[in-house]
């Protein structure tokens, strides 16, 4: 007897969307665990190398060993404020983790790993940033470098550091951080408000990046002209906000970002099925119960004063929030909640061995690693012009 | 239920794009309405589905005053089609109709919203597209994926914007075709802005015909769309001719010129 075509068909298993969709979540997140592991990889072999050539190990155990520190000292804290003569007697052992070598433990806290943290901070920043600004203006090519929000945020910091001690004079000094994240954020703010009129009148892709590349270009002018008229010890500092690097990193500025890049990654993580709804257009947005002229701005404006916050202490950094957030649609596709936390860690994964890198190739020349970033990015934003859409990166 | 428009105006920022329309209409019935360019349609479905925010008057769904709900609780009310774009979204055909449940999703995905939307896709015949990029669709595609979308809003009320726009005789048919079944199946109630007359006559329960922004009329199809209705208001000449049990409006040549020589 013959088959009937029709039969043969229905016996076969209907694709069901409820089996792609967990499928499909598992995957995501056995993608970010692996970028995770990563990372925690290239922290390591960042501490290791440099002028003192450590051993993986060291590092691990150094770290290790300051948290063993770091834990018994707050437990040492808590203990002394216990009421009625309470003593808390567990402490962590000591020797835990102790390192092999003398001098691992003082090189990988105090030198190396401000400056990893710093990277790994502002490789976040300028991710999540990248990633909301393309969702909510729609524009693949979009980040704080392409819209000048970078050099804006750079020339700000470099503005405050050149004048701020002469007119500010001892509150300047003794303020120091918090003026460079005020200055930064003040003109970072500024370009992005330009930019978004402009996106009110006249919303088409390259509209929006030619405006960013011509305000890019004023205030890198801005800085230049900062540079020309300054004195020497000054100058040194304005080139590192011109080329951007990582020289300036110290336990401070870390801790002061720490918390910043924590909530502004909450703050706009929380946002993310707005943003989904955002990417397939305005009014579908509206109807679907999204506040778009709403979440626009307070995305905008979480993305613009994280990245200068950071930008403020590194200098122009480029393309990091251009490419961070397509390299993770590549990887785990469109929806928002995967792709602010997945953007945020291949960000912190580029610019943290980028940094590595441009500190360890032509040692003990440390390459500003900006200039790094320019020649990456630089080639990558070509190819998304000319390809990506092929390739379907937007 | 009913919805229920008095005495709307929406103004842009030169002029007022609709002016004192008011009409009401009942669940399980299918509305066109039809109109010259520039007539006001898209801004009517614009305005009740809270894109487009009207300057007087007010919009209700039984005795609830839509413009004065959380633009949440509107959508979970009512979804809105757009019209048939090139879409250079880049998300999967799935990841597009789970947008649907937007309103209805907090955080997590639950079944029920996956139910949803497996339910959406398998109406509109469009499962084997789930993983399908939007990008790739062709336009009966995407307008099937829009329409699975509006599905797994679960709404009572559907807002078409021109629906037919952009797609192949076929296509305009099958879409005016599912949205009779919906009506039918959901007791849903559906309101479409549509420029073809003769989709209007033969698919809808009733028509509002629109002049510059006014009610011109509205009723059953066979009042609305008179041969001196359409005259008056598009310019043309027109007969009516039945047909294999239908009616349908066919232009008479030249009239157009014709008529805007004799008003010049």
């Amino acid at each position: 007897m013959l088959r009937q075509p029709d039969n043969k068909a229905s016996d076969e298993p209907e694709t069901s969307v409820l089996s792609l969709y967990i499928g499909d979540k598992s995957k995501k997140i056995l993608i970010m665990a692996i970028l995770a592991i990563f990372l925690f990889v290239a922290i390591l072999y960042s501490g290791s190398v440099g002028s003192a050539n450590l051993s993986i190990e060291d590092v691990f155990l150094s770290l290790g060993n300051s948290l063993v520190n770091l834990i018994n000292g707050v437990l040492g804290f808590i203990s002394g404020f216990l009421p009625f003569g309470l003593t808390l007697g567990f402490r962590l052992n000591p020797n835990l983790f102790l390192p092999h070598s003398d001098i691992a433990e003082p090189i990988v806290m105090n030198i190396r790993l401000p400056r990893i943290v710093l990277a790994i901070l502002t490789g976040v920043a300028l991710a999540i940033s990248g990633a909301v600004m393309q969702g909510t203006l729609r524009n693949p090519l979009v980040d704080p470098f392409t819209l000048g929000l970078a050099s804006a945020a750079a020339f700000g910091a470099a503005l405050v550091m050149v004048i701020g001690p002469e007119i500010l004079g001892a509150l300047f000094l003794s303020n120091q951080n918090s003026f460079i994240i005020i200055a930064a954020f003040l003109f970072g703010l500024t370009s992005m408000l330009v930019v978004y009129l402009i996106m009110k009148v006249n919303n088409d892709a390259p509209t929006l990046i030619l405006a960013g590349v011509v305000m890019s270009f004023i205030f890198s002018a801005g800085l230049m002209m900062l540079q020309y008229i300054s004195n020497n010890e000054e100058l040194r500092s304005l080139m590192t906000w011109l080329m951007g690097g990582m020289w300036g990193a110290n336990w401070g500025i870390v801790l002061l970002l720490i918390p910043m890049v924590f909530i502004a990654f909450s703050l706009l993580w929380i946002k993310a099925w707005d943003l989904n709804a955002i990417t397939t257009g305005d009014e579908v947005a509206k109807n679907l119960g999204v506040n778009v002229d709403g979440t626009r701005i307070y995305c905008l404006l979480i993305a613009t004063f994280i990245s200068s916050c950071c930008l403020a202490f590194t200098g122009i950094i480029g393309f990091i929030g251009l490419m961070s957030p397509h390299i993770c649609r590549m990887l785990i596709g469109y929806d928002y909640r995967y792709v602010i936390p997945g953007s945020a860690l291949i960000g912190a994964l580029i610019l943290l061995l980028s940094d590595t890198f441009s500190r360890t190739i032509m040692s003990p020349v440390d390459l500003p690693v900006g200039i790094v970033m320019y020649v990456i990015g630089g080639i990558f934003f070509l190819y998304l012009v000319l390809k990506g859409r092929e390739s379907r990166l937007y | 239920m009913k919805l229920i428009l008095d005495k709307v105006c929406v103004d842009y920022k030169q002029y007022r794009a609709v002016d004192g329309m008011s009409f009401e209409m009942n669940a399980g019935e299918v509305v066109s309405i039809v109109g010259p360019n520039g007539s006001g349609k898209s801004t009517i479905i614009k305005s009740i589905a809270r894109i487009l925010k009207p300057s007087s008057g007010g919009i209700f769904i039984g005795n609830r005053n839509v413009l004065a709900m959380s633009l949440r609780e509107a959508a979970l009310l009512m979804s809105y089609v757009p019209q048939n774009l090139p879409d250079s979204y880049n998300s999967t055909v799935a990841d597009a109709v789970l947008l649907g449940r937007r309103p209805h999703i907090d955080w997590n995905v639950s079944m029920k919203d996956l139910e949803a939307v497996d339910s959406a896709l398998a109406r509109m015949g469009i499962k084997e597209l789930a993983k399908k990029v939007m990008g790739q669709l062709s336009g009966g595609e995407r307008q099937r994926v829009y329409i699975a979308r509006a599905l797994a809003q679960d709404p009572g009320i559907f807002l078409f914007d021109e629906p037919t726009n952009n797609l192949d005789l076929k296509n305009q048919l099958e879409t005016l075709e599912t949205v009779r079944e919906l009506a039918m199946e959901r007791r849903s109630m559906i309101l479409i802005a549509l420029h073809d007359l003769n989709l209007a006559y033969n698919y809808s329960d009733r028509v509002v015909m629109l002049n510059k922004g006014r009610l011109y009329a509205f009723g059953k199809p066979q009042d609305v769309l008179t041969a001196k209705n359409i005259t008056d208001v598009y310019g043309v000449n027109v007969s009516i001719i039945d047909s294999g049990g239908g009616k349908y409006i066919v232009p008479i040549k030249n009239t157009a010129r014709a008529s805007s020589k004799a008003l010049a």
